[in-house]
């Protein structure tokens, strides 16, 4: 499932590589995939979002270990799960 | 009274000459059975004061002496001597005969002869001329001809949209007079981005508003299988005066991105911030009628929009009845928050209530443009739609004439145009959270 992570881009030069490597630490945690929602902003109020895929079941430990990781992460802004958006 | 002296007359009063005056002064000679006949006088005239003193004549002298002084530039006979009317007598039949070699035309005499027509030099008034004229003993009158108008009307261009009366919203937020008034901008060169479930393209009374189309969901098509799209942008840029169906608000471009799938499992937060970011820089105006949970990335995203001078306008949502949740992004502060109201000018039974609300406009029985093909619903072109998704394209459509009207406002500024000049509606009371600044009234906005 995709996740949504933003990143102190003050923080952090490279948001891709720091999230990879809070992932990366998570005990159990598979490959993920990381992307930037747009590439190479690194101004404004949307510099540093980026979509996570975690590939581990949303119920699991490992999804919440993730999460929870980057939560505690003191470069991550804030970490959202999807919020579909419907016709009104 | 002495005629006064034409050169120092004539060149008084010559500032007072306005350029849409008419050049030309119409003067009617005196016939005279001993002397030459005006036209004689008038072709004599016309070749100088040479010719008028071969022809021996002081009127024909003076005549040509207007010329000479570069008071006037020609002096012609009204009617063209070398094609007499059968029966001309007197002063033309003279002019005429002149001009054959003298022969004298057949005919009869007409009121019209000895006409010339004077152009009057630069310089010289044709009032003052035509009066100097008038005061010369051969002249029987002189005058500046009336300019002659058309009273036909040219046949109009543009037909009625044919189910416009039915529009009922359009007289609710007064839109009609808001057009009738004078510097009404229909915000054609403003640009509104419509993110939603697409639009049908091929609509005939939307395709001529339609700037751009994206579709921004991998895995989904082109069309708008849902229909609300082209309902959406239907209700703000649809043809006004095409001769088709319904018109819009405003004749705003559209600017539509596809984010909303039809299929669930196509929603992508990813391709909906994309579209989000993607009308920085590309329109004035971005319609949300779309809604969900708080969502903080939304947030950041619509910020940078707005700070780009992007009016964002979003509906309340139609839950009313089901809890009356707080709906993102209308809830975001710098939103302009829209809900619905009906014919009688009440809060629609679904229209969503809260703080956060701005201002509402009509959202039941909106009826507007729907896919020609096949989509989730039956009805196929028209169809009338409730929900507070049709009242944000109003208010939507009429930043956009704001804009039009007061260029380089922020949105902010929009959004209190809108507000501070809605009408506060019968159904509003005190307290009450489900008008917010009242039903919007287009006339007031623009005024």
């Amino acid at each position: 499932m995709d996740i949504i992570v933003k990143v102190d881009t003050k923080r952090t030069k490279d948001p891709v590589a720091h999230v990879r490597r809070v992932l990366g630490a998570v005990p159990g945690s598979r490959a993920v995939t990381v992307e930037e929602v747009f590439p190479d902003l690194r101004t404004g109020a949307s510099a540093g979002l980026l979509s996570v895929h975690l590939p581990c079941d949303p119920g699991s430990k490992a999804h919440r270990l993730s999460v929870r990781a980057l939560r505690d992460d003191e470069a991550v802004v804030y970490v959202e799960g999807p919020k579909r958006r419907r016709p009104l | 009274m002495a005629t006064p002296s034409p050169r120092f007359h004539l060149w008084e009063t010559s500032r007072k000459t306005k350029d849409r005056q008419t050049r030309t002064v119409i003067a009617k000679l005196k016939r005279d059975p001993r002397g030459p006949t005006g036209a004689a006088l008038a072709a004599g005239a016309a070749r100088g004061a040479r010719g008028a003193r071969i022809l021996g004549d002081d009127a024909g002298s003076r005549l040509a002496r207007i010329l000479e002084n570069g008071y006037a530039v020609s002096i012609e006979p009204v009617f063209d001597p070398s094609a007499p009317m059968r029966g001309a007598r007197g002063p033309l039949r003279d002019l005429a005969a002149g001009a054959a070699g003298g022969r004298a035309p057949l005919g009869r005499a007409t009121r019209s002869e000895g006409l010339v027509e004077i152009r009057v030099g630069p310089g010289t008034d044709p009032k003052t001329l035509a009066r100097h004229l008038a005061g010369m003993g051969d002249v029987e009158y002189a005058f500046l001809p009336p300019v002659r108008h058309l009273f036909g009307t040219r046949t109009k261009t543009t037909r009625p949209d044919p189910l416009s009366s039915r529009q009922w919203a359009h007289g609710a937020i007064r839109l009609g007079h808001a057009r009738a008034a004078r510097g009404f901008n229909d915000a054609s060169g403003i640009t509104v981005a419509v993110v939603d479930s697409g639009i049908d393209t091929g609509h005939p009374d939307l395709k001529a508003a339609i700037k751009e189309y994206r579709n921004v969901l991998a895995g989904e098509g082109d069309r708008d299988d849902i229909g609300h799209g082209t309902h959406v942008a239907g209700i703000i840029a649809a043809g006004f005066r095409n001769g088709l169906g319904i018109s819009g608000v405003c004749a705003a471009r559209i600017l539509a991105l596809k984010a909303l799938p039809h299929d669930d499992d196509h929603w992508s937060a990813k391709a909906y911030y994309r579209a989000l970011r993607y009308v920085i820089g590309r329109a004035h105006v971005l319609n949300l009628s779309l809604g969900g949970d708080k969502d903080p990335a939304e947030i950041d995203i619509l910020r940078d929009v707005i700070d780009s001078g992007v009016v964002v306008v979003a509906a309340m949502g139609n839950e009313y009845e089901d809890g009356n949740p707080v709906e993102y992004p209308a809830a975001m502060p710098t939103v302009c928050a829209v809900g619905a109201t009906d014919q009688l000018d009440h809060r629609a039974s679904f229209s969503n209530t809260g703080r956060h609300i701005d201002v509402v406009a009509p959202g039941v029985q909106i009826l507007s443009t729907t896919p020609t093909h096949k989509y989730d619903e039956p009805e196929r072109n028209y169809a009338a739609w409730d929900g507070t998704s049709m009242a944000a394209p109003h208010v939507a459509a009429a930043a956009a004439l704001v804009l039009a009207k007061y260029p380089g406002s922020t949105p902010a500024q929009v959004i209190a145009r809108l507000t501070s000049s809605a009408d506060r509606v019968a159904g509003k009371k005190k307290g009450d959270r489900g008008y917010g600044a009242g039903r919007l009234n287009c006339q007031a906005a623009l005024a």
